[in-house]
Formats: structure tokens, C-alpha cells, sequence
């Protein structure tokens, strides 16, 4: 096991290293002179001279991206073209929240996306199956920010429940952590939850036809073995994979809730990096992306692993 | 679950090979019937033509203000004005023409892209499938909103850029879907058979593929088209997608709840409700349009189902059981299973009788479709309801009525008393758990065992079933398992609590021929040794000859014949007996003769006649046998025949007697 988990992140290595080199690529169409963007409209010729060797911009697009690797191995980011802060020691403040989202979503989806699902796969066309179909057509259609703004309208406005925006540290509180994470992870987390609701109730369906089931109901199993047993763990496999990609769709999903709800994760952080050209800012904010999404993949791969025997590595 | 004499209806039936412009004109049927998706559609067309005819329609100048800020829906303004005093329903309808142009601009060039390198890396395979594959999974391992807020962000807000930002979005998924349906679609034979005929490859693609990719594409298509919808208005909304002034539902929406949440909430509501109901619209027609072509089946629909018994629904209450005369253990009278179909209730079964005497083996035969299985399943009410549904008979089970229990007696009953081992050793094992987990539960079922017991126990099953080195398989998963074993594994589970009557529904068909003889020995020495009796369903009369004391012969839901093996071989009294015997291949058939068969095939279950169901299959058959249903009589005491010829009493006269067959010595 740790061998299989030690060679799945030497894996990421290469695809990280893609990665951040198609991004440095694709920040290099940016039309305009990068060195006249962080010297800023009035410099000299000198200044931006200057800045252009200092930033390594006279050299090939090749260099400049080994120039950025070798200080990328010592956790060295660079600066932000903006604010000429350190990279990393935003991302350090920013990813936990990032992070706090997205697992409070996955959680919210959990909570509301397996009960729901599992019980409408086990009576389909009962009445909490119709409904739960119309809830996760709704949850599927209702895009997060339209969803995130009618949330905020009633709760927030209307109602005056829960607040809008902002954020508490959870080290400091988490009860306000979590108070202000509610609108946030019920927007972001519900499409998922109404893909589990979809999943769940698929799978349960066709687990529940299979010769398995009904050799377990023939044994003499009860309703709680043979449903709650041999269906459920054989449904929550797909229904599994099915999570770990939508998980890391959620991921990029944060961009937008962290704009509505102003959290201060990597989302806005990034978002005015690429309105503002910051290349050095987009550029980590997408590896840390990738890298986040990569480590829940694996994450799930070994969740999947423990589920189904087939692919349990020894 | 396999479950044969399903009553067929072909014709609704997915996946079958028909010709594309019939199975377009179905789906298209099927499309209308459904409602949801048909009110969906109406919407989809009115927001499209709205769309278009935006010019036309709309009252007022798309940047002008014409009244008050923030006023109401009146007749002047029917959806109010925005904050600069602007008509919101005319910004709704020029917003909604810019978001389905980029959309379906977005979604007909992902389709025109990803239909041809599909097919070219399904059909082709090899190292072009498997760069293109590769090149999908890069783009898949990239966030998908931040690729597209990266590309939207670099390249600046024109609509083309957009445009080209969903694009990298959207291609991958699409070529792998088409490229998944290729790759299926070649394996078919009516494509290798065009191969081997030497039609060019680009006419193998387009002509015979491309009808198969469609209808998937189709319904792809229509759900991208909302997720087009949504992915564009996500970019406006973040200022990287369409820029004022010319509105789009993203930017609207970004507009008014800048500027009126607290003031006037139903402005930010409007384009948001407008994003929500044309991708909900989409989606319902998707689904819609996959349910219509048959691609996904969602499971059984607007009725509940049963889990773990069949429904008994007895038109008349059974007549209480008599007292059993008979030493029998397990008598099974009158039975009758009916089956939903779309047309309404089939007849599967009917009218079957059955006796088992304690430690008996009773062999059940017949042709696939004859309904054996379904019996086998009855009896332990193991059909699925829906679409199976008991409606008369009883089955007795040592003076109690299975028919009447309730699941939670009914499970009792089952593994302790009554067994089954399956015709699918393969599927039959739940692949997530062990070996050892399925022996333990068995025993765990029906009363409170320690582990240590229930382990020991397990390994003795194992033991018992002939499997060797027993602990270490133990600890093995089905998969990890031959065929033979985990039908040895099955039987052991079946075993666990020394029930009185095994139920074996083809076990040996799904194996290999010696693994079938080993199989057969296991059990036959095993009912001896148990003293367990056993119902034996087959299509393989050897087998009978081999296992059984006494036979019931089915054809087309009912029993024809039932007598001992050694009356059934030696003097078969029904024409459809005679004509399996004849048909089983024997060391006293004279080399180079061939093999007698019974023309025709067992009759669907919704066609079965009035009269004798064998009758057209018959060399006997007179006016007399399609008059009425011919009842089951015992002309000599011994034979239960269900034949006209066999009343009154007096044998069936046999055209060529059948040479007798061997009883039980050879191995099959």
C-alpha cells in the first residue's frame, strides 16, 4: 500500500510538469509586453530594461519556464506582478479556505445526495423516488451562482439568517466558520448532491436485479443484509468514481462561489490574476489546482480500492 | 436477472439492430408520449424563436431607458425596468438570442469536431485511439473551469474567444463518447462483415457507423447545449465571457445583483430563473430523447417495486390445504405466474403441478423458454415484482403454504429449508466480499453463531463441497476463483444449514464439459450423503438420466409429462418427450445418421393457443388438439401425460419407438 500510494504521487510529477508548462505556454499569447505590464505605463526604457533581464523575460519562452521551475523545486512561486507579494505565502493563507469549501461541499452532497439516492434506487416509482428525480433535475439544472444568489436573496436578505459573505478562520471559531460556510457549501455541494442522487439511485437499481443480490435473498439474508450489504457496497462503487470526478469539477467550482460569497480563497485570487495578466500568480494557483484535484483523485482511488476487491492493490 | 420465459417484446426491446430511419420514427413516437420532455421542448422553441425574432418581438431599444428606474411589471414594461430605467423584457429576450448563438454555435462545432476523430480513433484503434485518448485525459486532468476561465482570460472577452474556451472544454467528453460508441459498434459482426468484403474504410464509418454514434450524439448534444448555456453565462457573469452592453443572462445577472439586490431582488431573480429553466429544459429533453432511443434504461417507472419476494395476488382465496395423505415434502399445485408486460399481464406459467418426496430428485426439463427457471424461482418466490407476480396455485412446503408468508417467514424458510444454487456461478457470488463472508452470512441468517463456530463451519463446508486447501480459500474474492469453484463455493453456501430440498436451476450450464461431470458427481453424492431431496432443472436429458429419481417434462408453461426416469426413457408417453429423446445424441445411434430435431420453437409466452401448445410443433397433431386445453390425466397409473391421444386411458401410439435410453452409470 504505501508502495502503490508512493508511485501514484512520483505519477503527478510529470503531468504537474505538463501542466505548468502548457499554463506558461498559454500565458505567453498574452498579447502585450509583460516587462511594459509590471514596470507600469510610465517607466523608462532603463526601467523596463531593467525589469526585463531581472524577470528573465529577454531570454526564450524555454528558459523562462526553467528559470520558474528551478525556483518552483524551492517552493519559490515568485512574486505576484501585482502586489509583488511572495506567491506562496498567499497560497498558504488562501488554500486552506479553498479547502475548507470544498470539503464542507463534498460533505454537504454526502449528507444529502446517498440517503436520498439509495432510498429512490430501492423503490423506483415510489413517491420519494419522483421527488428525489425532480430535486436532482433541479440541482442539476440550477447553475451554483444562480442557486448561490437565490439562496442569498431569501436566506440571507429576506430572512436574514445566515450571512452573506465574508469568512471566519476555523482555528479561531469554528462555529462561525461553519456559519459563514452554509450558503457556500449548500450552492456548491447541492450539483453534486443531485449527482449522487442519480448515481446512487442507477446503481442501486441495477445491483438490486443482479443474480448476487438474489442469491443473497436466497440464502434467507434479510432486507438490511441483502440491501443494506451486498447492494449498497456493490452500488457504491461507481457511484464512487462517479464522486471523484465531479469532486474535481467542484474544484474549479470554487472560483465562482469564493467571487459570490467573497471568501478569501485561491478563487478571486486567481480570477483577478487573469483579468490582471499576473502570470506568475496564475500560473502556481492552476498547479495548486491540479495538484489538489490529483491528490483527491488518488484519495478515491483508494477509497475505490478498499470497496472492490478486483482492484485492491497488495 | 436472467430469468427466461420473460415474455419478449421484441419491439421495445433496445439495442436491437433495425434500420435507422425505423428506430428514428420510434423514438420519435416514444418522444411524444412523453410529457415532461414534450413541455421542455415547447419551451426550448419558444425561447428560440424568441431569439430569433428578438427584432420583432420586442417593444422597445435594447440600451435606452424608456421609463423609471426599478418600476414594476405594468403593462407598459411587462417584466419592469432595470436600474437605468431600461425594459428588462426586451435585455431578456436580446440576452437569451446571445447566449444560444454562442451555445449552439459551440455545441455544432463540438459535434462537427468530435464525430469524425471519434470514429477515425474507435474505428482505427491502435496507437491513433491511443494518442487521441491520451490527449482527452490531459485535458481531463485540468480543472474544467479554470482551463476555461484561463482560455476566456487570456485570449479577452470576444464572443469567438468564448466560443473557443467552451470548445476546449466540451471536445474531450465528446470524442470519447463517440469514440466508445465506435468501438462497440466495430465489434458487431455486420462491420467485420463489411471488412472482410472490402468496403473502404471511409464508407464503413459514415454509412454504417455514424447511424449507431447518432442517436448517443444526439442526446449528448442536447444536454451540452444546457451546459453551454450555463458555461457562458458562468464567464459573463465573471466579466471574461460577453461584455456590456450587450447583455447575455450571465451578465445581466452579475448587473442586477450588483445594483438591486436589496432594492429589487426579482431582477436578479428573472435571468437567473431564465439560465435555470432552459438548462432544465435541455436536460428533460436529453433525457427525454435517451429514454426514446432506448440508450439508458432508468429502471422500471411510476410503479414501486417489491424488493426480495414475488407478489402472490390469488384471484380466488386457496382452498385451505388438505391434509397431506402423501408423505410429500414439497407439492406444488395449480401454479400459475403471470408476467407485466407493456400490453398488459402474460401467462408464463400455468396450471403446474409438481410433487417432491423427501430425499427425491426430481428432474425438471425442457427447452429454453419453457418456463423451468421461472418454477425454480416461484417456489422460493425469487421472481422479481415487478414484472413477475403469482396469481393461483399453492406451493406446499411440509403442510405450509409458501404462497402466504410474509418475506420476513419467507426468509426463514429459505437456506434453511429450501436452497438454491444458480445456472451463473459467475454473477451468482457478490464480487466485494470473500468467500468466507458468504459461508459465515449463510449460517448467520438464521440464528445467532459465534464466529469461531461459523468459521470452523465454513471451512468444513469447503471441505464438504471438495474444495482443497479450504482456509486459504477462505480468504479469496469470487473473482479470484474458477467457474467449478465458485460453483462449489455456491453450493457450500447452499449447504450451510442442511436444508431439506435443494433447488439446482442449471447448475452445470454456464460450466466447462468436465467441470459440468465433476459438478453433477459433487451433487449426486452429496444428495445421497445429505438425504436432501432436490428439484433439478436442466435442458440436458443425460443429466437427468444421470441425477434423477423422477421427471417433470415442461413445454411452454406447462407440464406435459411427468413419470420416473426409467418410464420417461423407456416408454415416453407425450409426442414432445419422444421427440428430446430422439434428439439426444446416443452410443445406439448408427454412426453417420443424423440427429433427429423437433421443428419449430417453443411458442412466446403472450402466443401460446387455446388448445395443446405443442400442436404445431406436432407429427400427431388432428383438429382435436386446438379445440380446448387438454387437461393432465394418468391413463396407466404410473404417467401423468398431458396429451389428447392419451384419453381415454391407453398408451400413445409411437410412430418409431426410441431405442431405451441407459439409466444412470454413464457420466455425461
Amino acid at each position: 500500500m504505501p508502495g502503490f500510494i508512493a508511485r501514484r504521487l512520483l505519477a503527478m510529477v510529470p503531468l504537474a510538469l505538463i501542466v505548468s508548462f502548457a499554463v506558461f505556454m498559454l500565458m505567453a499569447l498574452v498579447p502585450g509586453d509583460p516587462a511594459l505590464a509590471i514596470a507600469g505605463q510610465e517607466a523608462t526604457p532603463e526601467a523596463i530594461e531593467q525589469v526585463r533581464v531581472q524577470y528573465h523575460l529577454d531570454q526564450p519562452l524555454v528558459v523562462q519556464y526553467l528559470y520558474w521551475l528551478r525556483d518552483a523545486v524551492s517552493l519559490d512561486l515568485g512574486t505576484s506582478r501585482a502586489t509583488s507579494q511572495p506567491v506562496l505565502d498567499e497560497i498558504v493563507a488562501r488554500w486552506p479556505v479553498t479547502a475548507g469549501l470544498v470539503a464542507a461541499s463534498a460533505l454537504v452532497a454526502v449528507v444529502i445526495g446517498v440517503p436520498i439516492g439509495v432510498l429512490a434506487g430501492i423503490r423506483p416509482g415510489h413517491l420519494a423516488d419522483n421527488s428525489s428525480r425532480l430535486l436532482a433535475g433541479i440541482g442539476l439544472a440550477v447553475p451554483n451562482f444562480v442557486g448561490a444568489i437565490v439562496l442569498v436573496v431569501i436566506l440571507g436578505v429576506q430572512l436574514r439568517w445566515l450571512p452573506i459573505l465574508g469568512y471566519a478562520k476555523f482555528t479561531e471559531s469554528p462555529a462561525d466558520w461553519a456559519l459563514h460556510m452554509v450558503l457556500p457549501a449548500f450552492t456548491l455541494g447541492s450539483t453534486l448532491a443531485a449527482i449522487m442522487i442519480r448515481q446512487l439511485r442507477a446503481a442501486m437499481i441495477d445491483t438490486l436485479d443482479s443474480n448476487y443480490v438474489r442469491a443473497a435473498w436466497a440464502r434467507g439474508g434479510s432486507p438490511k443484509r441483502v440491501i443494506g450489504q451486498h447492494a449498497l457496497k456493490n452500488a457504491a462503487m461507481p457511484a464512487l468514481t462517479v464522486f471523484g470526478f465531479s469532486i474535481a469539477a467542484m474544484i474549479g467550482g470554487t472560483v465562482i462561489i469564493e467571487q459570490i460569497f467573497s471568501l478569501p480563497g485561491l478563487g478571486p485570487f486567481i480570477l483577478s490574476a487573469i483579468v490582471g495578466r499576473d502570470v506568475p500568480v496564475v500560473q502556481a494557483v492552476t498547479l495548486m489546482f491540479v495538484l489538489t484535484q490529483l491528490v483527491v483523485a488518488l484519495l478515491v482511488d483508494l477509497a475505490y480500492g478498499w470497496l472492490n476487491p478486483k482492484v485492491r492493490v497488495s | 436477472m436472467a430469468v427466461d420465459a420473460t415474455p419478449s417484446i421484441a419491439d421495445d426491446a433496445p439495442g436491437t439492430a433495425t434500420s435507422g430511419q425505423s428506430r428514428f420514427r420510434r423514438a420519435g413516437k416514444r418522444m411524444l408520449r412523453n410529457s415532461p420532455a414534450m413541455i421542455a421542448l415547447g419551451y426550448l422553441v419558444i425561447v428560440g424563436l424568441a431569439a430569433v425574432l428578438a427584432d420583432a418581438i420586442t417593444p422597445y431599444d435594447l440600451a435606452v431607458a424608456t421609463g423609471a428606474p426599478l418600476a414594476s411589471p405594468s403593462g407598459e414594461h411587462w417584466l419592469g425596468t432595470d436600474s437605468l430605467g431600461r425594459d428588462v423584457f426586451t435585455r431578456l429576450v436580446y440576452a437569451g438570442q446571445v447566449s444560444l448563438r454562442i451555445s449552439v454555435t459551440v455545441v455544432a462545432l463540438a459535434v462537427a469536431l468530435a464525430v469524425p476523430l471519434g470514429l477515425v480513433a474507435g474505428y482505427r484503434g491502435g496507437r491513433v485511439d491511443y494518442l487521441m485518448m491520451r490527449i482527452c485525459d490531459a485535458f481531463a486532468s485540468f480543472p474544467a473551469l479554470i482551463l476555461m476561465l484561463a482560455v476566456a482570460g487570456i485570449l479577452g472577452p470576444e464572443p469567438q474567444n468564448t466560443i473557443i474556451a467552451l470548445l476546449v472544454v466540451m471536445l474531450p467528453g465528446l470524442v470519447r463518447i463517440v469514440r466508445g460508441q465506435a468501438v462497440a459498434v466495430r465489434a458487431e459482426t455486420f462491420i467485420e462483415a463489411s471488412r472482410s468484403i472490402g468496403t473502404p474504410d471511409w464508407v464503413i464509418m459514415g454509412k454504417r457507423m455514424l447511424p449507431s454514434v447518432a442517436s448517443p450524439v444526439i442526446v449528448q448534444a442536447t444536454v451540452l447545449l444546457g451546459t453551454a448555456i450555463l458555461a457562458e453565462a458562468g464567464l459573463s457573469y465573471l466579466g471574461l465571457g460577453t461584455q456590456l452592453p450587450t447583455p447575455s443572462w450571465g451578465n445581466m445577472l452579475r448587473e442586477s445583483y450588483d445594483t438591486a439586490l436589496f432594492s429589487d431582488p426579482f431582477l436578479v431573480v428573472l435571468p437567473g430563473a431564465a439560465i435555470a429553466l432552459t438548462v432544465l429544459a435541455f436536460n428533460t429533453v436529453g433525457d427525454g430523447l435517451r429514454d426514446a432511443f432506448g440508450i439508458a434504461n432508468q429502471g422500471p417507472k411510476g410503479r414501486s417495486q417489491r424488493r426480495g419476494i414475488t407478489t402472490v395476488t390469488r384471484r380466488k382465496p386457496a382452498t385451505p390445504a388438505p391434509a397431506l395423505a402423501t408423505d410429500d415434502l414439497l407439492r406444488v399445485e395449480g401454479l400459475r405466474v403471470e408476467f407485466d408486460s407493456g400490453t398488459g399481464p402474460v401467462t408464463v406459467l400455468d396450471e403446474l403441478d409438481l410433487t417432491i418426496r423427501p430425499g427425491e430428485v426430481l428432474g425438471l426439463v425442457g427447452e429454453s423458454g419453457c418456463g423451468k427457471s421461472v418454477t425454480a424461482l416461484a417456489i422460493s418466490r425469487l421472481l422479481p415484482s415487478p414484472p413477475g407476480r403469482i396469481t393461483a396455485g399453492r406451493v406446499v412446503l411440509d403442510g405450509t403454504d409458501l404462497l402466504g408468508l410474509s418475506l420476513t417467514q419467507m426468509r426463514r424458510i429459505r437456506g434453511r429449508q429450501v436452497s438454491m444454487i444458480f445456472q451463473d456461478p459467475m454473477t451468482s457470488l457478490d464480487p466485494a466480499f470473500s468467500v468466507a463472508h458468504h459461508l459465515i452470512e449463510a449460517q448467520r441468517n438464521h440464528g445467532r453463531v459465534d464466529r469461531a463456530t461459523a468459521k470452523r463451519r465454513a471451512v468444513e463446508l469447503l471441505d464438504l463441497v471438495g474444495i482443497p486447501a479450504a482456509t486459504r480459500r477462505m480468504q479469496q474474492f469470487p473473482h479470484e476463483l474458477s467457474g467449478g469453484m465458485r460453483q462449489r463455493v455456491m453450493i457450500a453456501t447452499a449447504l450451510a444449514n442442511n436444508p431439506r430440498l435443494l433447488i439446482a436451476d442449471e447448475p452445470t450450464t454456464a460450466l466447462d464439459v468436465t467441470v459440468q461431470a465433476q459438478i453433477l458427481d459433487l451433487l449426486r453424492s452429496l444428495q445421497k450423503e445429505l438425504q436432501m431431496a432436490m428439484l433439478f432443472v436442466t435442458h440436458d436429458l443425460g443429466v437427468i438420466a444421470d441425477i434423477a429419481d423422477r421427471v417433470a417434462v415442461m413445454y411452454a408453461g406447462q407440464v406435459v409429462e411427468q413419470a420416473t426416469v426409467h418410464d420417461v426413457f423407456a416408454s415416453p408417453r407425450h409426442p414432445y418427450t419422444q421427440g428430446l429423446l430422439r434428439a439426444m445424441p446416443s452410443s445406439l445411434t448408427p454412426p453417420g445418421e443424423r440427429l433427429a430435431t423437433i421443428p419449430g420453437t417453443v411458442p412466446m409466452a403472450h402466443a401460446f393457443p387455446t388448445g395443446c401448445r405443442f400442436a404445431a410443433r406436432c407429427d400427431y397433431a388432428s383438429d382435436r388438439c386446438s379445440q380446448a386445453p387438454v387437461p393432465l390425466v394418468e391413463p396407466d397409473g404410473k404417467t401423468l401425460v398431458r396429451c389428447v391421444l392419451a384419453e381415454p386411458a391407453g398408451p400413445v401410439p409411437l410412430a418409431d419407438p426410441v431405442p431405451a435410453a441407459r439409466p444412470t452409470e454413464e457420466a455425461t
